[in-house]
């Protein structure tokens, strides 16, 4: 197969306050999600940035060649690639366990799947005690709250567990 | 070979798209690094095709691909966008703007080639569609405009849906031909444009749409380049071919017309008064040369000089030649347009001639 077309480079949608921005990280080498991850950096380069409203999103309002975004005020992520989502560790293993989550932050509903090492899944101890800033869901979709039409996809989200209002499992689907 | 305009602001994708264009598809490719340069090489050079990226400074690529399809001149290329926005809302919003096609960076060779492939061999998603503009003029009165602008536009009628337009200033005679009474015309839509001016429309039992020139002349204000756009947007809608039955006249608010004309179908008597507006035709719209069809039109029963001949003396190359024909009158007379009156006669031959020409890509 041939090689496509297009840049190396990790191109995001980020989610904050009621904006999508569309851009091209800048992480100096490392990933999108090790420095997301990173609890000494509080702050993401984000270069060629392109600004839409959530409830128009296909509509480009603004421009910006570089942009300093705010890890602490991110709802969330989206990747299309997978492994751009994943941090190093991630990369080389996920958790042997996976869970269908629902779960929202602000102006969105997300569903995804999280992997983990625990072969059971308690919501609250997920949010309360497990570390780290961030979590991070494979094959997400996103729906807006005002215009569940509008929906975004991904291979990952890195969602900010601050902004996490509801979580549940989802159960699994039945037939008949 | 086809044109390919790739419009991009990244110097890296546009050296890729160059490469693949010139080298894996074998066209030839036009490079743009913004949505406004890309406008100007678009409207300029008009290519088959077009690679839109949609993040870029200024312009975005929806507004690029909306204001192709706008343009007359433009309004049927090939569009794919290709963008590091891979989300349905933006698939969606791609198509909404009009492009053909949708594809998210980084981008497969083989989908884009296959992409661009069936869009030049369709000639553009809109391309089948497409409407062909065809203004008929001379800027000397008397040179048969009117009997050919509605004998072509019955016959292109034939071929598909048609629309005449009959665009005189004074007391259009186009229903005369056509045997109807100019009860609408688009005098009465620029008195009040709240009904859309596909109403004043009136149809010839053939299928021949036709928006008449009012009546009694200067009556009704006169047309602006913008209503005139408006307006060849409204009959171009449903239409694939639209004849109009130009004034003698060339202007600033005529000039959407011959902007966005398929073909320019100029009018040439023989005799010097037509052959001096000829010439000065032709030198007024050297910039739309490519498109101009010139036609030698015999008007009157005595001997007069061949096509070749006065091709020669006008040093103009004629693209067709009208003899005269006698069952004009009559046909006028009787309110039938001659190509249905009487099909085989030698003007409406030299007619279909023309027309087979006119539809040869």
């Amino acid at each position: 197969m041939e090689k496509p077309i297009g840049s190396p480079q990790t191109i995001a949608d980020f989610f904050a306050q009621g904006y999508r921005v569309s851009g091209t990280f800048v992480g100096g080498g490392r990933s999108l999600s090790d420095l997301i991850f990173d609890r000494n950096t509080d702050f993401l380069m984000v270069r060629d940035a392109y600004l839409s409203p959530i409830t128009d999103p296909a509509k480009i309002g603004a421009y910006y060649p570089s942009t300093i975004l705010a890890k602490a005020q991110l709802d969330f992520v989206i990747t299309l690639d997978q492994k751009d989502g994943l941090r190093r560790d991630q990369r080389y293993a996920l958790g042997n366990y996976t869970f269908d989550l629902c779960l929202t932050v602000p102006f969105f509903e997300i569903q995804g799947r999280l992997h983990t090492i625990a072969r059971t899944f308690d919501p609250r101890g997920f949010l309360s005690t497990d570390a780290g800033q961030f979590i991070t869901l494979l094959d997400v979709t996103a729906r807006c709250t005002f215009n569940p039409e509008v929906s975004y996809r991904g291979g990952a989200a890195i969602i900010s567990r601050a902004q996490i209002s509801f979580l549940c499992e989802r159960p699994a689907e039945t037939t008949g | 070979m086809a044109r390919i305009l790739i419009i991009d602001d990244s110097p890296d994708m546009l050296a890729m798209l160059r490469m693949f264009v010139e080298r894996r598809t074998n066209h030839e490719p036009l490079l743009a690094r913004s949505g406004g340069e890309g406008l100007a090489m678009a409207f300029d050079k008009r290519p088959e095709l077009a690679l839109v990226d949609v993040m870029m400074p200024g312009m975005d690529g929806y507004e690029v691909v909306r204001r192709l399809r706008r343009d007359r001149r433009t309004e049927g290329m090939g569009i794919i966008i290709l963008t590091a926005r891979g989300q349905i809302v933006d698939e969606e919003a791609a198509l909404k703007a009009g492009a053909d096609r949708y594809l998210s960076k980084p981008v497969n060779m083989e989908t884009l080639g296959e992409a661009i492939v069936e869009l030049l061999e369709r000639g553009g998603a809109h391309g089948a569609g497409r409407t062909a503009l065809l203004p008929v003029v001379s800027l000397k009165g008397g040179v048969g405009v009117t009997t050919v602008a509605v004998n072509l536009a019955v016959l292109l009628q034939q071929v598909g849906p048609t629309v005449l337009w009959d665009l005189s200033p004074t007391s259009g005679h186009t229903p005369l031909f056509l045997g109807l009474h100019p009860k609408t015309h688009w005098g009465l839509y620029l008195r009040d444009s709240r009904q859309p001016v596909t109403a004043q429309l009136q149809t010839h039992r053939c299928g021949l749409r036709l928006l008449c020139a009012p009546l009694v002349p200067g009556t009704y204000s006169g047309f602006d380049p913008g209503t005139i756009t408006t307006v060849l947007q409204a009959l171009s809608a449903d239409a694939s071919f639209v004849v109009v039955d130009m004034p003698p006249t060339l202007s600033p608010v005529t000039a959407p017309i011959m902007d966005g004309a398929e073909r320019i179908l100029l009018l040439s008597g023989d005799d010097p008064p037509s052959i001096q507006s000829t010439l000065a035709t032709l030198q007024a719209l050297q910039s739309r040369q490519e498109r101009i069809f010139t036609i030698h039109n015999t008007v009157t029963p005595e001997k007069r000089p061949t096509t070749e001949t006065l091709g020669q003396l006008m040093r103009v190359r004629f693209d067709g030649s009208l003899p005269y024909d006698s069952n004009q009158a009559l046909a006028l007379g009787r309110g039938v347009p001659l190509a249905l009156a009487k099909a085989d006669s030698p003007l409406v031959l030299g007619l279909k001639e023309i027309v087979q020409r006119l539809l040869r890509p």
